[in-house]
């Protein structure tokens, strides 16, 4: 079904190739996993795949590149597509629609199928990904196992015999990963080819067939899944675990430690006033010096937590003690910092040093300098200093975003799934920088799906929705 | 299992103006606005004004309406304050008589009802089945289609940038954008921009991935229809905006 | 299946080669992007009018310096002829369909035809200015396109204020102040490209 001969390739304006003497060969029905650190080559791999490389990102292909026996080089994207079916990271980006159902629709409709036929082809899809309830709905209010659902159905619907799946299970709970493996398992059976490229291997062990650590554009190592339980090969290729202990996070509840650090009473918030209480009469307890994870399914209220814990959104009702006075919100609001997991919305200047600049503005100059100075070396930015934010790696970028986050010397520190897409070494990175922090006697919070950073870097949990203490008893809200 | 029928207007439970199809409501928007121009009298005006009124009435978007009409009546007082100096400074531009601005008003007033009417029935997500209904060639379809897609991703990319800037520190008010003007609007639209552009590379890989544009044709799945309601209302559109230029015509013979 | 049109997909939802049709004028690339500023304009402008006040003047230079610049950014993104006037369809059309059109800034249904020749005369002007390769036939259209959409605006306040020309004069010098906002925009505009540029976010 895809078969590489001897595949290299060099983006335009580039010295150096992305894909090297790339060759393998992918049966219909089997699955091929491609992991590796970021920067492998990984991305690069799916564009020759799907024929984005060379036709849409242009640079110099060599090798040859058979999908269902045709050479991608006779022929253009949108023939290729035909065969091969592409889903990305971020699912929400691939669509066309406000609706499901409008966008399941949307590329018949583009293809000037007849209307007929795109209604039954909707009604199947929505049947076969169990998205009736979520039919009419607007894309924006959709988990993001559900988008991925939708975008997936949008794929299978045009029938194609390979699909690619990039970094698919980077936004996904435990629970829609593992509904995604059983959706690929179901795929397998119809015959299609499958080519996942992702850092999260835990997931994968009944679904892939065979594995290839890319490493600097080669193919540094292949074979089945059980060459990934190789701590050696793991740890050389900088690759997450094959296992994780349970999906079920068993850390104390950051409710019950008695450790100092800020303390949350009776806090109650709804966004409507008639509307139901998304948080009721709790209470939480956030102790200086650890790393606590913000646990719990898509929509309950994990970002509307954090938003309220840094003063973003006002308490119904509750308040927030520190040392046994109240902090009002704006106070907390500078005591605070939130990294959110859009980077793009975090940075506005036109270089990285005028970026920390105007993060620190309210400190004096002089303290301003020293301070940004020591950050950029801290985050090895320091060669990056004149650099526009927005052309810096999306490593790079996360760096400098909590870089910024981290110049006013906040309290709490929340990170908003800091660790979706990152291979297992920049986890790692990632989870030493927060225990680092926690360690300078601060409360560092994050909002994560990530079981390995959890088990990495985290020594508590709030796990949502929350329970209500009232008296002896714990009851369990929303 | 919900029917994915051909009229799939979003279905209101009472008998109200909501109901009917956009065409309908932008039909009256462009009648209205034609003679609205022509029309000169107060008489003519004024019944259009309460037939409009009834018209958005129906809506039963109080609040909202009201906000709308304190804006305008804002903006109609500014306007009227302007013209007093104005006229105080440059006499030759002659009297300051309130009755002179009586048919502006009107006109204004009129034409806020019909398109209060349309805004305030029209939810985003049903917009694009609308677009479907005008059948338009895909040089045009598929731009407007893209449009109605992110006008509310980017309103919501726009709030998550505002609190990022809150959490540093800035805020976003008549009082900043005033008084700081270029930061600001820096802060608020660079991020957006960017996000716009690589949405925008995004979204054309999806749409080289997906064969979009490719075909010769556009097919539509799910448009609107008119119903019964969208003709009768139409009819009494075209029968008061016909009376009221015969008020018009009257007035003119009489004069 | 019936196949009502010999350039649609076949009975397996796939295109080949021999459905496809002759090259288009537009791709679906420059469309998508002419979407995707059509809507950033639209809400950009609303947002500015909204948070700073409908009759400061200050953001009402200020939606001008953004709407404008955008535009200098998409003819710096999709070169080519008719694009001002495309923008102006698409832009009308969901105007129209959203809220009967935009009864601040440009008139309503009735400027629209005014405006398309507009967009047309001003995607004219840039072919002879020297055509879209250069920065400053760029400008020069989005300027001028930028003064005949504020005329047509006018004139249609004319015909509704007529009565009262002093409420139209009072039209004509809050178009002014946003025209400056307008000449500054295509400033802001090149500018604003050539950060994108070193951003690595525009490329040639």
């Amino acid at each position: 079904m895809i078969r590489l001969e001897n595949v290299s390739y060099t983006y335009p304006f580039q010295n150096q190739k992305a894909l090297e003497s790339v060759s393998f060969e992918l049966r219909p029905g089997e699955a091929v996993l491609f992991t590796g650190l970021s920067g492998c080559g990984k991305s690069t791999l799916v564009r020759i795949i799907n024929g984005l490389t060379p036709h849409y990102y242009k640079g110099e292909l060599t090798g040859k590149v058979f999908v269902n026996k045709i050479d991608n080089a006779s022929r253009e994207i949108h023939e290729i597509a035909g065969d091969v079916g592409t889903l990305f990271q971020d699912p929400e980006h691939q669509f066309f629609a406000l609706n499901v159902d409008d966008e399941l629709a949307f590329a018949h409709e583009c293809r000037g199928v007849d209307p007929s036929e795109i209604s039954a082809t909707v009604l199947k899809m929505v049947k076969r990904f169990s998205l009736k309830k979520v039919i009419q709905s607007r894309i924006f209010d959709l988990s993001e196992g559900e988008k991925q659902k939708v975008a997936l159905a949008s794929i299978i619907s045009l029938k194609p015999k390979v699909i690619i799946l990039d970094e698919p299970s980077a936004n996904l709970d435990p629970e829609a990963t593992e509904e995604l493996a059983l959706i690929l398992a179901e795929l397998k059976q119809e015959e299609i080819a499958i080519v996942i490229v992702d850092h999260r291997l835990y997931w994968l062990s009944r679904l892939i067939d065979k594995v290839y650590v890319l490493k600097d554009g080669r193919i540094a190592e292949s074979g089945p899944y059980s060459i990934l339980k190789e701590d050696a090969i793991r740890t050389k290729y900088g690759l997450r675990k094959t296992k994780i202990a349970s999906s079920k996070i068993k850390l104390p509840d950051a409710l019950e430690t008695k450790k100092p650090g800020f303390k949350v009473d009776d806090m109650s918030f709804s966004y409507n006033r008639n509307g139901q209480a998304l948080f009721e009469n709790v209470s939480l307890r956030l102790p200086f010096g650890e790393v606590i994870a913000i646990v719990g399914g898509n929509g309950v209220g994990k970002t509307t937590l954090a938003k309220l814990l840094t003063g973003l959104l006002k308490m119904s009702s509750g308040n927030i003690f520190l040392d046994h006075r109240i902090i009002p919100p704006k106070t907390l609001l500078k005591k605070s910092s939130i990294v959110l997991q859009n980077m793009d919305h975090q940075l506005y200047m036109k270089t990285v040093c005028a970026e920390l600049d105007v993060a620190a503005r309210f400190l004096f100059k002089s303290e301003r300098e020293k301070i940004a100075k020591e950050l950029l070396h801290n985050f090895s930015l320091d060669e990056l200093a004149a650099r526009h934010p927005q052309s810096l790696s999306g490593g790079q970028k996360q760096r400098l975003v909590i870089a910024c986050g981290l110049i006013k010397n906040p309290d709490i520190l929340i990170l908003d799934e800091p660790t979706s897409g990152l291979d297992g070494m920049n986890m790692k990175t990632m989870s030493k920088m927060m225990k680092e922090f926690a360690g300078q006697g601060k409360c560092v919070l994050v909002i994560t799906h990530d079981l390995e950073l959890i088990a990495e870097a985290c020594s508590y949990q709030i796990r949502l929705p929350l329970r209500r203490f009232s008296g002896s008893q714990f009851t369990v809200h929303g | 299992m919900q029917e994915l029928s051909g009229n799939s207007k979003t279905t209101y439970p009472d008998k109200s103006i909501r109901r009917l199809d956009v065409r309908t409501k932008m039909v009256i928007c462009l009648l209205s606005s034609v003679v609205v121009i022509v029309l000169k009298g107060v008489i003519p005006l004024s019944f259009l004004m309460a037939a409009s009124l009834v018209y958005v009435l129906f809506q039963k978007r109080f609040g909202v309406m009201l906000i709308c009409y304190g804006a305008v009546a804002l903006m109609g007082l500014m306007a009227l304050f302007c013209v007093r100096i104005m006229v105080v400074f440059i006499p030759e531009m002659g009297q300051f008589d309130l009755s002179m601005f009586f048919v502006p008003f009107l006109r204004v007033t009129i034409l806020l009802n019909v398109i209060l009417a349309l805004a305030l029935s029209s939810k985003i997500q049903d917009i694009l089945t609308s677009l479907r209904s005008l059948h338009l060639p895909l040089f045009i379809y598929l731009p407007a289609a893209v449009m109605i897609r992110f006008i509310p991703g980017f309103i919501d990319d726009i709030k998550l940038i505002n609190q990022s800037l809150k959490i540093r520190g800035y805020r976003i008010n008549p009082f900043t954008l005033t008084f700081r003007p270029f930061l600001t609007t820096r802060l608020l639209f660079v991020p957006t921009v960017i996000r716009a552009l690589r949405a925008s590379d995004e979204l054309v890989v999806a749409a080289e991935l997906k064969g979009v544009g490719y075909s010769e044709r556009i097919s539509y799945y799910k448009t609107n229809r008119f119903s019964g309601f969208d003709y009768f209302i139409g009819a009494v559109a075209i029968v008061f905006l016909s009376f009221a230029c015969l008020l018009e015509h009257q007035a003119k013979l009489f004069v | 299946m019936v196949q009502s049109d010999s350039a649609a997909a076949n009975s397996n939802g796939m295109i080949t080669s021999a459905h496809l049709p002759k090259k288009r004028y537009w791709q679906v690339r420059e469309l998508i992007v002419i979407g995707i500023f059509a809507a950033l304009i639209k809400v950009s402008t609303l947002l500015i009018a909204i948070a700073g006040g409908g009759m400061n003047p200050v953001t009402l230079v200020l939606k001008n310096i953004v709407a404008t610049s955008l535009l200098v950014v998409l003819l710096y993104k999709v070169r080519k002829f008719g694009v001002l006037t495309l923008f102006v369809m698409v832009s009308s059309v969901v105007s129209l369909l959203l809220m009967g059109g935009n009864m601040i800034n440009s008139g309503n249904m009735i400027t629209v035809p005014g405006l398309l020749i507009a967009g047309f005369i001003c995607d004219c002007l840039i072919v002879v200015a020297g055509g879209y390769k250069r920065a400053w036939s760029l400008v020069a259209g989005v300027g001028l396109f930028d003064f005949l959409s504020r005329a047509i605006a006018l004139g249609y306040s004319y015909l509704t204020f007529r009565e009262e020309p002093k409420l139209f004069i009072i039209g004509v010098v809050i178009v002014m102040i946003g025209y400056l906002g307008c000449i500054l925009g295509l400033g802001g505009g090149v500018f604003f490209v050539k950060e994108l540029k070193h951003a690595g976010i525009i490329r040639e």
